[in-house]
């Protein structure tokens, strides 16, 4: 009897613990999470002069890891070459400030996580009264590109006629209007707003785009236990508040991540 | 996994507007680099044999400081550093194709200078104490001596360096200028068909380097002399001899 319990009592402690992991972190779906991301995004993700890739994106990447008991870890990606990556395996998901889309999600699943407005951002002062999209007539326009900005202007060129040039990063396009020479750039709120805290006075937004866009995290569509991991991940991350403190911590509306 | 390769599409993107265009833009480039490297080259190369110590010193800068940068770093240089130095270079004067010309003029012109020196000094300096003595003046026999016997040395080289500038124009697509890497670029991001989109890229290379080969040989068959061509008759014969040997 006695050796019996000799035997039970450790088989038992150590299925404790096993359910007590279990219990505090949900079954990883992956070893690692891989993600995919371009830093050049602020403030979703950006590189320190260091190197070191960090920004709302990196953050929430490691929030998602930790409640798996894993640990994250970024795969620098030039933006058109993102979706690509994830299918080739080059990592798990794609976490970069990347729009959910009809186009993209048949390429991958998708987990959205963030919503956010389109801007015009132009230079402080507004010099050339850019006061909406039909303003960019004979202007001088940058965006990043491969992006879904760049599709639309593109498409607005056609239509009322600029000067369209596109750049490898956000960051890059953002340049030309501090430069001086683009008249106006097309990003996200959540970059326009980073860089006008960067640039105090030399950045303005001047045109708010009524539609909302989604940020989310591409998985592949082979991955479903990933995907549907990610889901619960996201939505324990909104319910206690982390992504609330994320959004806080680099100053965006705390309604985004809602 | 042939499968998963669209024809269709890759025939849409080879003879599709962009990539013409794009192709167009990147052989004018490098064609209008290449001139403008070889008139520099040219003054540089003679520079460099100058009897003046400032004026060797200066080419010696020059070839030293292009030739040790990497070339798209001098093109985000001259594209986002220069304007915020002087704001003129922002203007709408100064587009991506000029920035792009210039940087790769200005690189290519280091390179071209040694070539041409090279060629230079290929010509026997007899030949120039033979002009003189015939009292042609220093311009003379460079220009009915020297350079038609230099062309030779350097065509071959020069060719190389026309297609290494045919590829570096793709660089310029940091700088927002519509070239032919941009074209497939953008094609594969809308379709994220890489394969269709870079291959038919990577064809229209190949399609231009190939039609410079071949002016290049026939720019070098211009430049032989009958005391050549009786050479290049006999050259079969040396690697025979090798082969044999080995």
């Amino acid at each position: 009897m006695r050796r019996l319990t000799a035997l039970l009592v450790p088989l038992v402690l150590s299925l404790g613990i096993v359910g007590g992991v279990g219990a505090a972190h949900r079954a990883a779906p992956v070893s690692t999470l891989t993600f995919c991301t371009d830093p050049t995004f602020p403030p979703m993700e950006l590189t320190r002069s260091s190197g070191a890739i960090f920004g709302f994106d990196v953050d929430m990447a490691n929030a998602i890891a930790k409640q798996w008991g894993i640990s994250a870890k970024a795969v620098k990606t030039a933006f058109p070459g993102l979706i690509p990556a994830l299918k080739a395996k080059k990592c798990e998901t794609v976490i970069s400030g990347i729009f959910v889309t009809p186009d993209r999600l048949k390429q991958a699943g998708a987990v959205t996580y963030m919503h956010s407005h389109r801007v015009l951002l132009v230079k402080g002062g507004n010099p050339k009264q850019i006061k909406g999209p039909n303003d960019l007539k004979g202007r001088n326009v940058a965006v990043q590109a491969g992006t879904k900005y760049e599709e639309y202007l593109k498409a607005l060129k056609a239509k009322i006629g600029f000067n369209l040039a596109s750049y490898p990063g956000d960051t890059d396009a953002v340049a030309q209007i501090l430069i001086g020479r683009a008249d106006v750039v097309l990003t996200q709120d959540t970059s326009a707003a980073y860089q006008i805290g960067k640039h105090p006075g030399k950045l303005l937004i001047a045109y708010l785009f009524r539609q909302q866009d989604s940020f989310g995290i591409y998985y592949r569509k082979s991955d479903g236990q990933l995907g549907s991991g990610l889901r619960s991940a996201v939505a324990s991350l909104k319910k206690n508040g982390t992504m609330a403190k994320l959004a806080a911590k680099y100053k965006l509306p705390a309604a985004d991540v809602k | 996994m042939v499968a998963s390769f669209d024809t269709h599409l890759f025939w849409e993107a080879l003879t599709s507007d962009p990539y013409w265009k794009g192709a167009l833009l990147a052989l004018g480039l490098a064609t209008v680099s290449l001139a403008t490297a070889v008139v520099i080259g040219f003054l540089l190369a003679l520079g460099r044999g100058s009897r003046l110590r400032t004026v060797r010193g200066l080419v010696f800068f020059y070839n030293w400081l292009f030739r040790a940068t990497p070339t798209l770093l001098q093109l985000i240089f001259v594209w986002y550093a220069l304007p915020q130095v002087w704001p003129v270079f922002a203007g709408n004067w100064f587009t991506p194709f000029e920035a792009a010309f210039v940087t790769l003029s200005l690189n290519e012109a280091a390179y071209m200078s040694e070539i041409i020196r090279a060629g230079l000094l290929s010509v026997d300096p007899g030949q120039e104490l033979a002009g003189r003595a015939l009292g042609m003046t220093r311009r003379q026999i460079l220009r009915r001596v020297i350079v038609p016997q230099a062309i030779r040395i350097v065509i071959p080289p020069t060719g190389n360096e026309f297609i290494t500038l045919l590829k570096l124009t793709s660089l310029a697509s940091v700088i927002s200028l519509h070239e032919l890497l941009t074209a497939s670029q953008e094609l594969a991001a809308v379709g994220f068909r890489y394969p269709e989109s870079y291959l038919a890229a990577l064809v229209y290379y190949l399609g231009i380097v190939s039609v410079l080969m071949v002016l290049q040989d026939r720019l070098e068959r211009r430049y032989t002399w009958s005391s050549a061509r009786r050479r290049r008759v006999a050259a079969p014969a040396v690697p025979v001899v090798a082969h044999d040997a080995r």
